[in-house]
């Protein structure tokens, strides 16, 4: 019984271990926030040395996706782990951006998304807040930004252009 | 249902989502041509995000094919495969024109494609398509959106703008229908509940660019009939579903395939 208890022990020991380094991968679009608080990893499973991570692609066509994975294994190798990316099927939704995130967006000029629950309907005449600022005297530019998951704005008080995330 | 274990089945199955995803490839392509040439630099990214985004859902498609165990690679088969093996629709190898051209066909697309995914999101026996469809859509709100603010603008300002749009919108209508040509297994897949009929998906479409619009001086040119479906003015312009093309797809693919034949099998 006590045996069984150690082996537990030490596999959630392992899997805390492995959620650190997770949390060490950034997005590299966005590099000051990583891919645990942006709700890209469902699950880890640990096996002594193996891993599986369960991972959520975001947008269909983002080509950091590619990149984030090598970086997962990478990682996950130089620790002494045999990782296994497995990209699930889950639909991701910005709903699954940890609070953490969303401050490190803010701070670097990018308008967080709003949580929507599942049901958005974005529109140019819609009212972000402007990260710098704060006003809501805002307008959306372009639906379409540097990177796939960003809209341009521009804040009519403090007369800047920002960015936000775009909602999915 | 988890993938059909039919083989006509999951033929015919293999084959439409070909010819969605040779759609995606083919005008992803297209709105490509634009990166860097852009009238003005958010339609230039505009364009470029979209390219981006359609030949993600191209690959989605190729996924879902891998799901049902095709085996063909997506990059070999879009790298060597000549003209009339290609399954899109004409619409999206027309050359693209202006930029009214190419912002009018872009809204087609993404109506019919939207139109399309709410079809497969809400009621595919095929639980796979039904969800894949569901990410898409989400995505595809961003290129409505776009579409919608643009093309309202346009056809709304000068007399020179409206004239563009108009044009363009004659011109592409016939080509959009064409989106809607059935594949010649049709009948399996309907039956199977997998997706409605292309007749129905035309009839949804059309409703829905009926409403779209609405506020400016454009029409649908197809008469609502009483049962409530449509019935176009013009002759939908089909043939692409049975690899049938215009010269503008060999000329495309002359581009796009061109590194890939010169350098088979190289690495970068």
């Amino acid at each position: 019984m006590s045996e069984e208890k150690g082996k537990e022990g030490e596999r959630s020991e392992r899997e805390r271990r492995v959620w650190e380094l997770l949390a060490q991968v950034t997005d590299p679009e966005i590099p000051t926030v990583n891919i645990v608080e942006l709700g890209l990893i469902e699950y880890v499973q640990v096996e002594g040395n193996q891993v599986e991570v369960g991972f959520v692609p975001t947008f269909a066509g983002c080509p950091a996706l590619g990149v984030i994975k090598i970086q997962i294994a990478k990682v996950l190798m130089e620790a002494g782990f045999a990782p296994r990316v497995k990209v699930l099927d889950i639909v991701w939704s910005t709903d699954r951006i940890a609070e953490s995130a969303r401050q490190k967006m803010k701070e670097i000029g990018l308008s967080p998304p709003r949580r929507h629950g599942g049901s958005f309907d974005p529109h140019l005449t819609e009212k972000v807040a402007c990260p710098y600022c704060g006003s809501t005297e805002t307008v959306m530019e372009s639906p379409f930004g540097p990177t796939l998951c960003r809209a341009i704005y521009y804040c009519r008080a403090c007369q800047q252009p920002f960015e936000k995330f775009k909602e999915l | 249902m988890t993938a059909p274990t039919d083989p006509a089945l999951r033929e015919a199955l293999a084959s439409y989502l070909l010819a969605l995803a040779d759609d995606e490839l083919i005008i992803g392509h297209r709105l490509s041509e634009w990166t860097g040439l852009g009238p003005i630099i958010e339609e230039d990214i505009a364009c470029s995000s979209m390219a981006q985004d359609e030949l993600g859902h191209s690959l989605t498609y190729h996924r879902l094919r891998k799901s049902l165990g095709v085996e063909e690679d997506p990059d070999t088969l879009n790298f060597t495969r000549p003209p009339e093996q290609f399954l899109n629709a004409l619409l999206c190898e027309l050359p693209r024109g202006d930029y009214g051209f190419t912002l009018v066909r872009q809204t087609l697309y993404d109506l019919a494609e939207f139109t399309r995914l709410e079809a497969h999101a809400e009621s595919s026996s095929w639980e796979e398509l039904a969800e894949a469809s569901r990410k898409l859509m989400q995505e595809e709100k961003y290129h409505l959106a776009h579409g919608e603010a643009m093309t309202r603008r346009l056809a709304t300002a000068t007399d020179e703008s409206r004239r563009r749009i108009r044009d363009a919108f004659h011109e592409l209508f016939p080509y959009a229908l064409g989106l809607f040509e059935p594949l010649p297994q049709e009948e399996l897949l309907v039956q199977a509940g997998i997706k409605p009929g292309e007749k129905e998906l035309m009839d949804r479409f059309l409703d829905r660019l009926d409403g779209f619009l609405e506020g400016t001086d454009l029409e649908v040119p197809a008469i609502r009939s009483l049962e409530g479906g449509w019935e176009p003015k013009v002759r939908p312009v089909f043939g692409g579903r049975k690899g049938e093309h215009t010269e503008h797809l060999a000329k495309l693919l002359g581009a796009m395939q061109m590194l890939v034949r010169e350098h088979p099998g190289a690495q970068w």
